[in-house]
């Protein structure tokens, strides 16, 4: 028989009582995260090598998949539609990065409780760290995504299209940038993971929004594109603009662009150039809040539900 | 009825603890329900809820000083199972409250919630670590695990997706066997193993109550409860029928359940 263990002088002591475990709201969901971190660390790491489990060439994935979408969409808005400005790639990629993130981490953490309720049933972890694992994994996929699209960028244009090689000043937001992002997945994440857990029609109602969104987010075009558009009345552009900004994942995007690309020609090929408006730091201050706000709303409901997950029919 | 053995310290104390539980009806979550729910209550104005509840736990009071081992005893559906899932914070009980003095490890229902694309050997420092343990811990105690659960290296490398149920077992109480919490509960666990291994595990059971650690386990073999326990609480529809020391509580248990089988074959 090998040498058995001593138990532990533990003074920890366990409260069970329905206002103790839920009462608290966001402080209750967030000090238990905190105090399960390692498991989170644990969970996300297991999240990245699942992801690509059985592929040959593995984690490269994270990288080919949005570069081959690129080339894709380049050639449709370049040479099919003729709306690209010129170097519409390096546009699409840095677009592309951040709404990825936001679709695949939304779509990923809705199955994030449901495809773990078994274990749920066998030991306690707070529950707002499954779909959390399943988010920061696919922030480390884009942090990948966004390390090729610096050297896409401030390499290869700078050498074809003679792009200044240093990047603008508003490059330093980049991280408030992505916090601001991570704030607005979490939010919708945990809401559209607790409802999925119990109704699984969500996951597909998440997904045709996410499409909807794919086409009328500023991906293939630009939020100035609205600003400058000769089909809608002149006194009208300025109000829809800032309406469509207002809509903290559009600003994302459009902030992606602009923290890179300053005052670039955004106007097709052959077209009078438009420049790509400035960064907007009251906006970001405004998207900051509202993202803020999202990302506690979203952890307060899946809080309040959390407790049925295991009690599911 | 209420009986203590021991003047020491409290390791778990229920205070009037209730679980109500949702019996959906048949059509809940379905779409043709939910028309039919909706045109219910607002055509017809009928009162529609879509579940009845089910109370598995009825004001359950139970003080279990630390060290003693106790068997919880009682029909299918008598809330022993409830009981150590609301302890080990699986269901959020409906009122009452309970507290745990003590680091809590438990078994319920055949496993300690494995992931099946993980590997053994990875399973083992994730069940060691949302147990509270840190990698390094955890690590310390791999070889251990290894060991108590006789998978042998090249097992613990296969995803748990492929094991056995007695592997799964193995490797479970292999984890359980060699943490060192202070109050342990055990669901039904033992039955699955072979006898060698179920041996195995009694040994290590019987340490464990010489340390001086808690322990509940639900129990079906009365010979167990004899062997083990101090002190045997009969549940049944979710209150605490009977609660005292085995030679009591077992004879009566089972008169009762001779009662109801002759019960229900006149």
């Amino acid at each position: 028989m090998n040498p058995i263990s001593t138990p532990r002088k533990s003074d920890v002591v366990t409260r069970i009582a329905p206002e103790h475990l839920q009462g608290f709201g966001i402080v209750t969901s967030c000090r238990d995260i905190w105090a399960y971190r390692s498991t989170l660390m644990l969970l996300t790491r297991r999240q990245i090598r699942l992801r690509y489990k059985n592929s040959v060439i593995g984690l490269a994935w994270s990288v080919l998949f949005p570069l081959a979408q690129t080339a894709i969409m380049t050639i449709l808005v370049k040479y099919i539609l003729g709306s690209g400005p010129p170097n519409a790639s390096a546009f699409i990629l840095c677009a592309l990065l951040p709404w990825t993130f936001f679709a695949t981490a939304v779509l990923d953490s809705a199955a994030s409780v449901l495809g773990q309720t078994d274990m749920l049933r066998k030991v306690y972890m707070p529950r707002e760290i499954l779909p959390l694992a399943t988010i920061l994994a696919n922030l480390v996929h884009m942090l990948m995504g966004i390390v090729v699209f610096l050297i896409y960028r401030y390499g290869l244009t700078t050498v074809l299209s003679s792009w200044p090689g240093a990047p603008p000043v508003d490059v330093a937001f980049l991280p408030l940038v992505i916090l601001i992002e991570l704030g607005i997945v979490i939010g919708v994440s945990f809401v559209v993971c607790a409802w999925t857990t119990f109704y699984e029609d969500v996951k597909y109602i998440a997904q045709i929004c996410l499409n909807a969104m794919y086409f009328l987010m500023p991906i293939l075009f630009f939020a100035e594109n609205i600003y400058y558009s000769e089909r809608i009345p002149e006194g009208l552009r300025k109000i829809i603009y800032d309406f469509y900004l207002l809509f903290p994942m559009t600003w994302v995007i459009t902030a992606f662009k602009q923290m890179f690309f300053h005052k670039q020609n955004i106007a097709p090929v052959g077209h009078v150039p438009i420049l790509s408006a400035p960064l907007d730091y009251r906006i970001m201050a405004g998207s900051a809040v509202v993202s803020v706000f999202v990302a506690l709303g979203g952890i307060a409901y899946f809080n309040k539900v959390k407790w049925k997950f295991t009690e599911r029919p | 009825m209420t009986y203590e053995t021991s003047t020491q310290p409290l390791a778990i104390e229920i205070k009037d603890l209730v679980k109500d539980f949702r019996v959906y009806h048949r059509s809940y979550g379905t779409l043709k329900g939910m028309a039919s729910d909706w045109f219910r209550s607002s055509l017809l104005r009928q009162a529609v809820k879509g579940y009845e509840l089910r109370r598995a736990l009825d004001h359950v009071t139970l003080s279990i000083p630390q060290g003693q081992t106790t068997a919880l005893i009682g029909r299918n559906g008598s809330g022993k199972s409830t009981l150590l899932a609301i302890l080990s914070r699986i269901y959020l009980p409906t009122s009452g409250e309970a507290v745990l003095r003590g680091s809590l490890m438990s078994l319920l229902e055949l496993g300690v919630g494995f992931d099946d694309e993980l590997t053994g050997a990875e399973n083992v420092f994730f069940g060691a670590m949302v147990r509270g343990l840190s990698s390094e811990e955890a690590a310390a105690r791999y070889n251990d695990i290894v060991e108590f659960s006789e998978l042998g290296q090249e097992t613990m490398d296969l995803p748990v997706r492929m094991y056995s149920s007695g592997m799964k077992l193995r490797l479970a109480f292999g984890i359980v066997g060699n943490l060192d919490s202070n109050i342990i509960l055990l669901d039904e666990g033992l039955a699955v193993g072979d006898i060698a291994f179920q041996h195995k595990c009694l040994d290590r059971l019987t340490e464990f109550k010489a340390q001086g650690r808690t322990i509940v386990m639900v129990a079906h073999e009365m010979p167990l409860v004899h062997q083990f326990a101090e002190r045997v609480i009969w549940l049944e529809r979710g209150a605490i029928k009977m609660d005292g020391p085995p030679d009591v509580v077992v004879p009566a248990y089972e008169a009762m359940l001779l009662d109801a089988t002759d019960a229900a074959k006149a």
